[in-house]
């Protein structure tokens, strides 16, 4: 019988290779989560030289604190939670400064009529994203984006899950709103 | 500011209950009152339209770009964590890391006239290590000037660090 591929070494393993100084352990770690950390980035900051910034940043804060990781959540619940932190951090810093999303995040369309109404309903949706605070702009893409459960956001944030709850309500709020007033604007015989 | 409650619709139901409702996923699963009630229908309606584009926009894979997790390893090998006190005083020190020096530092580079990128940052002390990309329709030597007096600036007004050198390299050019 064919035994398949070598089981992957767990995240934790590694974790405790990576706090030993294997500096190697660290390195697959990073190249198993690189999507996810520059994503979330990404996402967070609409700039892909900031993503790519915050994301590098937070990998070598995870680096520094590993002995910080107690193991009772899984690693990607802890880097999540370091991400976000450093784009939450990089907002703070930056606010008021605006940022377009790379077109490559835009959902084409069926043709180009389409993918012209798709991509500014999209770009109003990252729009609305854009105006929300950090923290509810956080909480709003672990949910949404990352499917990440109404308790697993809350581990991330360090908030309870009933702010959890009201940053997401406030979030989607925002977001029909947004919507509503780009289908009021395209009903007005002269838009 | 505590906020205020949401404004019940016409039939009195919750509009808050409606946007959860739509939100976990269950925007089609429509109670009696809701399946005869044009107010919530309504709210519904617009709710599931803006969870459905979202939902568009997280088909969308992102993926770290080319050498990324290269460039992590090599801050990672290079990594001079360090803190930096910035207040001694009798009822104790205050420091904080070089994260939040590097953080802040790149931050204020970039919104410096000609830095296209900051490719690499460290902090070690009062000394601070930074690689750049510069715009080569300015003047280098402009660009740099302008660059360490945004990032000393900046770093005393936010952190309350005063930075004593800033050493910079600038690894690649390009026209804009």
């Amino acid at each position: 019988m064919n035994p398949g591929p070598p089981r992957e070494v767990a995240d934790t393993t590694l974790v405790a290779a990576s706090r030993d100084g294997d500096d190697r352990a660290f390195e697959e770690l990073v190249r198993r989560h690189s999507d996810l950390a520059y994503g979330v980035a990404l996402r967070m900051l609409r700039d892909p030289h900031d993503a790519e910034d915050a994301a590098q940043a937070a990998f070598v804060r995870a680096w520094r604190s590993l002995d910080n990781f107690r193991g009772d959540a899984r690693f990607t619940t802890w880097l999540y939670r370091i991400v976000a932190n450093t784009c939450i951090d990089y907002l703070r810093v930056h606010a008021g400064r605006t940022t377009t999303l790379p077109p490559s995040l835009v959902e084409p369309g069926a043709g180009p009529a389409d993918r012209a109404v798709a991509a500014s309903v999209a770009d109003v949706v990252e729009d609305a994203i854009a105006t929300l605070a950090p923290g509810d702009r956080a909480a709003f893409l672990l949910r949404t984006m990352e499917q990440l459960s109404y308790a697993e956001v809350a581990t991330v944030l360090e908030i309870s899950t009933s702010a959890v709850r009201s940053r997401l309500r406030r979030s989607r709020r925002v977001i029909a709103d947004a919507l509503d007033d780009v289908e009021h604007d395209q009903e007005r015989p002269d838009a | 500011m505590p906020e205020s409650p949401p404004v019940p619709l016409p039939c009195g139901q919750d509009p808050d209950d409606l946007v959860d409702q739509v939100w976990d996923g269950h925007g089609r699963d429509l109670t009696e009152h809701q399946r005869s009630c044009p107010h919530c229908q309504q709210r519904l309606r617009r709710h599931r339209r803006a969870h459905a584009l979202v939902t568009d926009l997280r088909r969308v894979r992102i993926q770290a770009p080319t050498g990324f997790a290269h460039r992590v390893m090599g801050r990672v090998r290079h990594d001079d964590a360090d803190e930096v006190a910035i207040h001694v005083g009798r009822t104790g020190t205050t420091s904080v890391s070089a994260t939040v020096v590097e953080l802040v530092a790149t931050v204020a580079a970039h919104d410096v006239p000609g830095i296209v990128q900051v490719r690499n940052v460290g902090a070690r002390g009062a000394t601070l290590r930074m690689t750049v990309t510069v715009d080569l329709d300015r003047p280098i030597p402009d660009t740099i000037a302008a660059l360490r007096s945004a990032v000393a600036r900046t770093l005393l007004r936010l952190v309350g660090v005063t930075i004593e050198a800033i050493d910079v390299t600038v690894r690649d050019v390009v026209e804009s």
